[in-house]
C-alpha cells in the first residue's frame, strides 16, 4: 500500500482543527469520524475526553480502558500523519521479510517419554510454582512462566511440608547453599519477594510430595501448565479436571494413551448392542470368510488338496 | 369338540432354551468363532463325514454323562476340534446368527419361539440326520397342520368342491412349488454344502449333483402313489410302484425299512421341509391362534383361481346329469347373439337355460363351442357356490373364540358320469 500524501495532508487539517476548536462545525461520514476519533486520542493534542453525541458510554469506557494500558518506554506519539508506521507498503514487507519469525512453541517439540524424566519434570515444576506463590505473595499471574530454564538440580532435593495450622506447603531444604542457589535461579525475576521456605536436613522426610492436594485452581492450573511445558506432554481438559493430587497428575503424564479401535467403539454402542441382526466383526471379510459361511470353503479346500494345489496360494 | 394340545410336546422333543434378551453383536470373527462355541454341543454332535446312524450320537452322549461325567478330557477335546466335522452348525451358534435374527424378524414371530428351534427348522434331514437337529419332526407335524388349515378354508368356503379340483388347489396352497416360492419370498438363502461353520441362518441341505434324478416328492400321500382316473373322478385309486391298481379295501403293504431319508434334495423340498416346520414351530411354541395368522397372512393371502383349475371333458353332458339329479328342468342352450357368422372370425354368444333360469353364458368362435363353454361356466357356477357366512371349526375351537358355531353346508358330491 502507497501512502497518499492528499489524504494525509487532509487528515491533518482535520485533526489540528478538531484538536483547536473542541466542537463540530463539519460534516463527515462516520467511519472517518470514528479514525479522526482514534488518532486524536494517540496523540497529544487531542482532548482527554471527547463528548460526541453519537458516542454511546460503553465506546467511552472502552476509550478509558485504552487510555489504562501500559505505554512502552520509547513510544512516541505522532505529530503528523508521514511519522506515523504505514503497513503494507513495499519497503514494509522487504524489512518485514529481511527478518525471519521466529516461533517458540509454548511446548516442546520433543515429549518427555522415560518415566524417571517425566517424574523429575514433575517435581521441578512443583517447586518452581510453589516457590513463586509463596514469594510473590498477591500476584499469580503467569506462575508457569518459564524464567529459569536452567534450573539448578537441586531441585530435586526439595521436599515439600504442609502446615497443618493453614494447610500451606512449605519447601524444605536440605542446606542453606541449596536454597541459595534456587533463589538465585528463580529470584532473579522476583527481586524483593519474601521467601517462606524453611531449612532443614537432608534426612528430613516430611512426606511424599506425589499426595499433596491441589486444592488452589490457579496453582494446580500453574503446575500442569508447567508440566506440561517441561515434559511436552499435553493433557485433556477431561484429564485435569480429574487430577487433584500430583500422584495422578504424575499417571496422567506417564500413561499412553490407548488407541481406541473402530470394533471396540461399536461394541459398545447401545443402539447396535440391542439389534440382533447386527453382527461387528474385528476384522475384514474376506471372500473366503464368506464362502465358509455358506460351506463352500471345506469343499474347495478338499479340492485343492486332492489335486495337489496350495491353499492359500503360493 | 375335543382338539389335540401340541403345546405340550413342547418340552418332550425339542431340548431348547428360550431366547435370552440381549446376544446380539458379537466382536469375534468367523475363522476363530469356530472353535469358541463348539463347548456346549460338540459332544452331542456326529463328524460330517461319519456313516449315518441316526442314534448314534444319543447313545454316545448318554454313556458318557453317565460313565464319565467328570471327566473334562472331552470336553476340552471337542473344543478344539474343527466345526466343519458336524453336520449341522450347534444350537448355540444360533444366538450369534444375524441372518437368523433377521429372519425372526422379518417374520414377525413371536418371541416364544427361540432362535434355536428357527435354526432347526432350517436344517433339511439330508444335512443332518439326526432327528433331534433335523427338522424332519416339525416338518411332519406342520405339513399335517398346514393341510388341515388348507383343508379346513376349502371344504368350508367352497363344499361343492369335486375332489380333483380340492387336491390342485390344496396344492396350489400349500405344495412343493407354492411353498418354495413362499420360502423364497421370506429371503431365506441355501448354504453351498451344509456343516458345523456355516451360518445358520442359510437352509442347509445336500444338493441333488449333476446328473442325478430328482429325488420322489414327499406329497400328501408317501409310499403309494395317488392316481385320479379322469373319466372316473368319483373313484380315488390306489396303485403300487408298478401302476397296478390296488382295491381300496386291500390292506395297506408294510413299507419296506429302506432308507427313509434320501441322501440329496433339490432347493424345492428342502422349502417345504422349512416351511412346514416353521408352522409345527408356531403350534409347539405359540399356540394355535399364531399359527392361524401365519397360514392366513401368507398362505390363503396368496391370490389362487380356483376356476382355472376346473377341466371339463364334456361339459354339457355333466351339466345334463346335474340337472337330472337336482330335479331342475334339462338344460336348453340358446343362441343370445352373433356376429360375423360368415366371417374368418364369428363370435357366437350361447346361454344355457333350465327352465326360465340361465344357468351360464359362454363365447365361442363356433356353436358348438360356444355352447360347450356355456355349459362349463354352469358347471363352474355350480361347483363355486361360497356360502354368505362360513364359520370353521378352527374359530370356534379354543379359549376366547367368541364366534358362535353355525353348521357348514355339505354337498352331496360331484356330478357322476
Amino acid at each position: 500500500m502507497r501512502p497518499l500524501l492528499q489524504a494525509v495532508a487532509a487528515f491533518d487539517t482535520l485533526l489540528s482543527g478538531f484538536s483547536r476548536q473542541g466542537h463540530r462545525n463539519y460534516s463527515i461520514c462516520r467511519q472517518c469520524h470514528e479514525r479522526l476519533q482514534l488518532r486524536a486520542r494517540r496523540t497529544s493534542h487531542a482532548p482527554r475526553r471527547v463528548a460526541f453525541s453519537s458516542l454511546s458510554a460503553k465506546r467511552n469506557n472502552a476509550a478509558e480502558a485504552t487510555d489504562q494500558l501500559e505505554t512502552p518506554d520509547d513510544y512516541l506519539p505522532a505529530e503528523t500523519g508521514e511519522s506515523l508506521e504505514w503497513i503494507g507498503s513495499k519497503e514494509w514487507l522487504e524489512a518485514r521479510d529481511a527478518k525471519p519469525i521466529r516461533h517458540k512453541p509454548f511446548l516442546p517439540v520433543k515429549k518427555l517419554t522415560k518415566p524417571q524424566d517425566i517424574f523429575r519434570a514433575l517435581h521441578r515444576s512443583l517447586v518452581e510454582i510453589y516457590a513463586r506463590a509463596s514469594s510473590t505473595q498477591g500476584s499469580q499471574k503467569h506462575l508457569w512462566r518459564d524464567t529459569a530454564p536452567n534450573a539448578p538440580d537441586e531441585t530435586q532435593l526439595v521436599r515439600f511440608k504442609v502446615e497443618p495450622s493453614s494447610g500451606k506447603v512449605v519447601l524444605v531444604f536440605p542446606d542453606r547453599e541449596a536454597k541459595a542457589r534456587l533463589c538465585d535461579a528463580l529470584g532473579a525475576q522476583m527481586s524483593g519477594a519474601s521467601w517462606t521456605i524453611e531449612e532443614s536436613s537432608r534426612e528430613t522426610q516430611e512426606g511424599h510430595w506425589a499426595s499433596l492436594t491441589l486444592g488452589d485452581v490457579a496453582t494446580k492450573f500453574a503446575i500442569i501448565k508447567r508440566s506440561m511445558q517441561l515434559t511436552g506432554i499435553r493433557i485433556s481438559d477431561a484429564t485435569i479436571n480429574s487430577c487433584s493430587t500430583p500422584q495422578s497428575l504424575l499417571a496422567a503424564l506417564t500413561t499412553t494413551p490407548k488407541d481406541i479401535k473402530v470394533v471396540d467403539s461399536l461394541a459398545e454402542d447401545r443402539r447396535l448392542k440391542g439389534l440382533d441382526n447386527v453382527t461387528i466383526y474385528g476384522q475384514r471379510l474376506t471372500a473366503m470368510d464368506k464362502d465358509q459361511q455358506l460351506g463352500r470353503w471345506k469343499v474347495i479346500e478338499q479340492e485343492l488338496e486332492r489335486r495337489g494345489l496350495p491353499i492359500f496360494g503360493s | 369338540m375335543k382338539q389335540i394340545h401340541p403345546e405340550r410336546w413342547r418340552q418332550q422333543i425339542l431340548h431348547v432354551l428360550p431366547r435370552p434378551h440381549a446376544v446380539s453383536v458379537s466382536r469375534s470373527h468367523p475363522r476363530t468363532r469356530a472353535r469358541g462355541q463348539a463347548a456346549q454341543c460338540l459332544y452331542l454332535r456326529q463328524p460330517h463325514n461319519h456313516p449315518r446312524q441316526p442314534f448314534q450320537c444319543i447313545r454316545l452322549y448318554s454313556a458318557r454323562a453317565v460313565e464319565r461325567p467328570e471327566e473334562p478330557t472331552d470336553v476340552e477335546d471337542a473344543i478344539s476340534a474343527d466345526l466343519t466335522e458336524l453336520p449341522s452348525p450347534p444350537p448355540s451358534a444360533a444366538f450369534h446368527s444375524a441372518k437368523l435374527s433377521a429372519l425372526h424378524s422379518r417374520l414377525a414371530l413371536p418371541h416364544t419361539v427361540p432362535l434355536q428351534t428357527l435354526a432347526k427348522c432350517l436344517v433339511h434331514a439330508t444335512a443332518d440326520p439326526h432327528p433331534h437337529f433335523s427338522n424332519s419332526s416339525l416338518a411332519l407335524l406342520g405339513g399335517d397342520i398346514l393341510g388341515y388349515f388348507t383343508a379346513e378354508h376349502l371344504l368350508c368356503n367352497y363344499p361343492r368342491l369335486p375332489m380333483t379340483v380340492l387336491f390342485a388347489a390344496q396344492n396350489a396352497y400349500v405344495g412343493p412349488a407354492a411353498c418354495a416360492s413362499i420360502v423364497r419370498g421370506f429371503g431365506v438363502e441355501a448354504v453351498a454344502e451344509p456343516g458345523g461353520e456355516v451360518d445358520p441362518g442359510l437352509l442347509q441341505f445336500k444338493r441333488t449333483l449333476p446328473g442325478e434324478t430328482r429325488p420322489k416328492t414327499h406329497g400328501i400321500f408317501q409310499g403309494d402313489t395317488m392316481q385320479i382316473d379322469k373319466a372316473n373322478t368319483w373313484r380315488v385309486k390306489r396303485v403300487d410302484k408298478a401302476g397296478e391298481i390296488l382295491d381300496v379295501h386291500t390292506p395297506r403293504q408294510p413299507q419296506a425299512p429302506a432308507d427313509p431319508i434320501p441322501s440329496r434334495t433339490d432347493l424345492e423340498t428342502a422349502s417345504t421341509s422349512f416351511l412346514r416346520a416353521l408352522v409345527g414351530a408356531l403350534t409347539l411354541h405359540a399356540g394355535r391362534s399364531s399359527v392361524v395368522s401365519f397360514h392366513a397372512q401368507h398362505i390363503l393371502s396368496r391370490h389362487l383361481d380356483i376356476a382355472s383349475l376346473f377341466h371339463f371333458r364334456f361339459p354339457t353332458r355333466d351339466l345334463s346329469r346335474l340337472c337330472a339329479r337336482e330335479g331342475f328342468d334339462p338344460p336348453v342352450a340358446r343362441l343370445l347373439s352373433e356376429t360375423g357368422r360368415k366371417s374368418i372370425a364369428p363370435v357366437f354368444v350361447v346361454g344355457v337355460y333350465s327352465g326360465l333360469d340361465k344357468l351360464g353364458e359362454g363365447a365361442g368362435g363356433s356353436l358348438d363351442e360356444a355352447r360347450n363353454r356355456a355349459a362349463a361356466n354352469a358347471l363352474r357356477g355350480w361347483y363355486l357356490y361360497r356360502p354368505q357366512e362360513v364359520v370353521k371349526p378352527s374359530e370356534v375351537e379354543g379359549e376366547g373364540q367368541k364366534r358362535k358355531w353355525i353348521p357348514n353346508f355339505i354337498d352331496c358330491g360331484e356330478i357322476v358320469t
